[in-house]
């Protein structure tokens, strides 16, 4: 209170610079929330449709039925999503205004953006052959997160976001012309490993 | 500290609620933050931050708004035009004095 030890003005400005930077922490969104979850990921779900794949087609690493390998992939993207979240409402203060109306917009262009690309796959995938497909589901699921990561990183002017976001749409691309088992390697090694070190360097930075 | 170039705002220039001042301009214009979060981040007692954030209001540095989300009412705070130019005064001050001593002009 008042009546508390008068500080000097080194002591007024490293505890506000303190403060400022504790605050600063919990009141943004951590990227490692989202890019450790995502990275483990897209590593363990992409390398399994790539073993389900193969390197060409008709020609499988391993054997196994395409629900467990849809399952595996749909799962580790589902939780990947449910932890980032979890971890992002555990830490975060609550704030109103400008910020809050932000991230819900930014929240709900992701609902819009994968619900229009699961549409779309849904009315076009009777028209493609059977690894065609997937390669769709995949590429156009792909290409909005690319997206999304770019505009996310033009609303907080995250460089690591923007990287990453231009990372994914020039592998989800080049992966295309390559086949279902080459994109699926390439997402799981380049994106799935941007994505780790991007958080490992976030991480290095907040300490 | 009193008068001139050197003086530092005595509302602000109390530990605690520099710390709470400081904490609010990190926010950017506009928002503001509930109650616990920023009891939280303080980590100071319900009753000890608001007895700061009472003298802080008074001052005319920081805007109450207590509102309801669904029955559970909800307090938020946040820092005025004029809070956030006392408090970018008050660091430009403590600047200039931690410069004047490194050049020996302090003032007694």
């Amino acid at each position: 209170m008042d009546h508390e030890q008068e500080l000097t003005p080194g002591e007024s400005l490293r505890l506000i610079e303190t403060q400022q930077a504790a605050a600063q922490a919990r009141i943004d969104s951590n990227p490692r929330h989202y890019y450790l979850p995502w990275g483990v990921s897209l590593m363990v779900g992409f390398t399994t449709m790539f073993l389900y794949y193969g390197p060409s087609p008709g020609r499988p690493i391993l054997h196994m039925p395409p629900w467990l390998a849809l399952g595996v992939l749909f799962t580790a993207l589902i939780a990947a999503g449910v932890i980032s979240v979890g971890l992002e409402i555990r830490n975060r203060v609550e704030v109103q205004g400008g910020s809050a109306d932000r991230g819900m917009m930014y929240g709900f262009a992701w609902l819009v953006g994968q619900a229009g690309s699961t549409a779309i796959s849904v009315h076009f995938q009777s028209y493609l052959p059977g690894e065609q497909r997937g390669l769709l589901w995949a590429t156009l699921s792909l290409a909005m997160v690319s997206v999304l990561y770019v505009a996310g990183a033009a609303v907080w002017r995250q460089w690591s976001m923007f990287a990453l976001g231009l990372g994914v749409g020039v592998v989800n691309v080049l992966g295309m012309q390559a086949g279902p088992g080459w994109h699926a390697l390439l997402v799981a090694v380049l994106c799935g490993g941007g994505f780790l070190l991007a958080g490992a360097l976030a991480g290095k930075g907040a300490r | 500290m009193s008068g001139g170039p050197f003086e530092l705002d005595p509302v602000i220039h109390a530990q605690a609620r520099l710390r709470v001042v400081a904490t609010l301009n990190t926010l950017p214009d506009g928002d503001r933050i509930a109650f616990p979060g920023l009891r939280d981040l303080l980590g100071m007692t319900a009753g000890n931050l608001s007895v700061h954030l009472s003298k802080l209001e008074e001052a005319g540095y920081v805007a109450i708004v207590k509102t309801h989300k669904g029955r559970t009412p909800v307090t938020y705070a946040a820092l005025t035009h004029r809070g956030r130019s006392a408090f970018e005064d008050y660091t430009a001050a403590i600047r200039r004095l931690l410069e004047a001593a490194e050049t020996g002009n302090e003032r007694p």
